[in-house]
């Protein structure tokens, strides 16, 4: 694939999936200051990926990425900020209520629900991104949406 | 049904002038050359600053972006499905040759033994080799709780897969040739002896059920209890590189079963090559996977590898593209209260319910809040030996609109659906339905009869 080329579809996949993916490293890092950032290198990372034969790899190669990054960010500022103590400063929205609880839900809770919710994942998919068995994330999807219902 | 976390979700703006700078960015970016060498390891990407990135970008004026953000709260996936009449079904599919090459030589032949240690498949003998393999339930870490909203609350979810080869379609001829083509090459002898042991394609994508053969391996004493066994990276012939090592197993999905050292996994590939109309572009007439370092992963994401090496598995293309041209559906039965009908082809199951049915099933907190739960399924194959395939429960997607969640989990929006009283499902399981007589799902027995 040509340069030229090759920007041209990065930069078309950056129009088509960054909101996603900045939603995605939102739900996952709680700022969206941050989230913006993990996203930009996520692409600049796709800049020298292979090429993908199907759409599916694509998108599955840029949300495992963005949740490395984020797991990574995490890690790298622990010391600073451990994640779950950052509170969330929901917008005034009509919905204010159900993102306030999702966020704050567990990491390991809150991005199963985020990933099948926001972005309509399946199970499998889900599993696939998180390196987890389906079953499990069937299972915290369960338990958080009971968490969900007692807070809401 | 709105969804009323999806537009939460969505009133969270983002910084657009952000996006902006990073297009600017990437319209111009340079990317790293690619290897020149076919067989040499994938190499992490060179780091770049991201600040050094937006500095120089801010010097480019910010473009107009609203069809960015149109685009982007579409959401992430857009599937649609195509109706294919799908040839007859071929012959039971073949594979020709397995090799095993490390190192990226070439094998000019493979003769040589087996490690002393190892298991040997012999020829005749690769039924038996597995036939051992018993279900082996995995109680999840996470019950359901007590009082789980829905109606399988109480039920105890069993992460468990029954492993009988028996269903795979491996001709007879064939398997000592494979097998013999299976065996590792004698200089180097591997630890661990990766082997495509049945392949069932679809006309648009391939499902390849791989087994290593790592009982030779020396595992760690301090060996994680959480270890996830399986190849540092696996990429087809034609993504021969890979730009991030975090990239653990992907693609290559463990089938959570292993014993004595044996590890199933299936692998599915997307790809035009493997479809009728498009194969004839491909001049290649094999295709290959490259498997990149045997060892484990843990919850850290962290890789450790045990046997170190690239391991390609070679395939034709025709033996690729064996259609599913036939099917078994079953009579209309009810489940659970549920109309409910079951459709068997070799790639997948597709279960339709009552789509008006269903949605009284659904808790009302998820109509109010989120629209879709989460479900297991109980589902049993019975085969013509006997035996019953299946004891664990699947979970799917319990919308109770037009969601259809077809093999590998793809879905299509309720709008495509041109029959919205039907809810339909399906999910992938590679198997001989010559074999299947009958299905139970929540111990509802349907016998099905072929379809043509």
């Amino acid at each position: 694939m040509q340069t030229k080329t090759k920007n041209d579809h990065v930069c078309e996949l950056c129009r088509q999936y960054y909101p996603s993916l900045t939603k995605l490293a939102f739900s996952y890092l709680k700022n969206m200051f941050d989230a913006q950032d993990i996203v930009s290198e996520v692409f600049i990372a796709y800049m020298n990926a292979p090429h993908f034969d199907s759409g599916e790899h694509e998108k599955a190669w840029l949300i495992r990425v963005t949740i490395n990054k984020c797991k990574n960010f995490l890690r790298d500022s622990k010391k600073m900020r451990p994640a779950e103590a950052v509170h969330y400063q929901p917008p005034q929205t009509e919905h204010i209520e159900i993102l306030s609880a999702v966020m704050s839900l567990p990491e390991k809770y809150r991005l199963p629900v985020h990933l099948y919710y926001y972005e309509d994942m399946s199970i499998a998919e889900i599993a696939e991104a998180l390196g987890e068995k389906p079953a499990t994330i069937g299972t915290r999807l369960a338990r958080a949406r009971t968490m969900l219902k007692n807070l809401l | 049904m709105n969804n009323r976390y999806k537009t939460a979700m969505q009133a969270e703006k983002f910084d657009e002038k952000k996006l902006d700078e990073l297009i600017n960015v990437l319209e111009s970016y340079e990317p790293e050359k690619e290897s020149e060498t076919n067989g040499s390891s994938p190499e992490k990407p060179k780091k770049i600053h991201l600040s050094v990135i937006l500095a120089a970008a801010l010097a480019i004026a910010a473009i107009g972006c609203t069809t960015v953000a149109a685009a982007g709260e579409s959401g992430l996936f857009k599937f649609t499905k195509t109706e294919v009449d799908l040839p007859p079904l071929k012959a039971a599919p073949t594979v020709n040759t397995t090799d095993i090459v490390l190192d990226a030589e070439p094998i000019a032949s493979i003769s040589e033994p087996q490690p002393k240690d190892a298991p040997r498949m012999e020829s005749g003998s690769f039924y038996d080799y597995f036939a051992d393999w018993k279900i082996q339930h995995e109680i999840s870490e996470d019950l359901p709780l007590a009082d789980d909203p829905y109606d399988y609350a109480k039920e105890v979810c069993i992460n468990a897969v029954y492993v009988d080869t028996s269903y795979l379609k491996l001709p007879p001829k064939k398997r000592s040739e494979r097998t013999a083509d299976s065996l590792p090459p004698a200089k180097t002898d591997p630890k661990i002896i990766p082997q495509i042991v049945a392949i069932l394609g679809d006309g648009e994508e391939v499902c390849f059920d791989i087994a290593v053969d790592a009982s030779a391996l020396e595992l760690p004493d301090d060996l994680p209890e959480d270890a996830m066994f399986g190849f540092r990276r696996t990429v087809p012939r034609w993504k021969d590189s890979w730009d991030d090592s975090d990239i653990l197993l992907s693609n290559l999905k463990r089938i959570p079963f292993q014993e004595d050292g044996i590890y199933r996994y299936t692998y599915r590939e997307w790809h035009m090559a493997f479809s009728e109309s498009h194969s004839q572009l491909y001049d290649d007439k094999r295709y290959q996977l490259f498997l990149y370092d045997f060892g484990y992963s843990t919850g850290d994401d962290e890789f450790i590898a045990l046997e170190e090496g690239k391991f390609i598995l070679s395939v034709d293309y025709d033996d690729c593209k064996t259609a599913k041209g036939i099917k078994k559906v079953s009579g209309i039965k009810e489940v659970r209260g549920v109309m409910t009908q079951l459709t068997l082809s070799p790639l997948s199951l597709e279960i339709a319910t009552s789509a008006s049915q269903q949605e009284e099933r659904i808790d009302r907190f998820d109509k109010q809040w989120l629209c879709t739960a989460a479900s297991p399924w109980e589902i049993q194959f019975y085969l013509r030996s006997g035996k019953v395939l299946g004891t664990e429960s699947y979970y799917f997607d319990t919308a109770f609109y037009g969601w259809e969640t077809s093999i590998g989990g793809r879905r299509r929006r309720p709008g495509e659906d041109p029959d919205m009283s039907v809810l339909r499902r399906g999910f992938a399981m590679p198997i001989d339905i010559d074999e299947v007589t009958a299905i139970a799902v929540h111990g509802v027995k349907f016998e099905l009869e072929d379809m043509k």
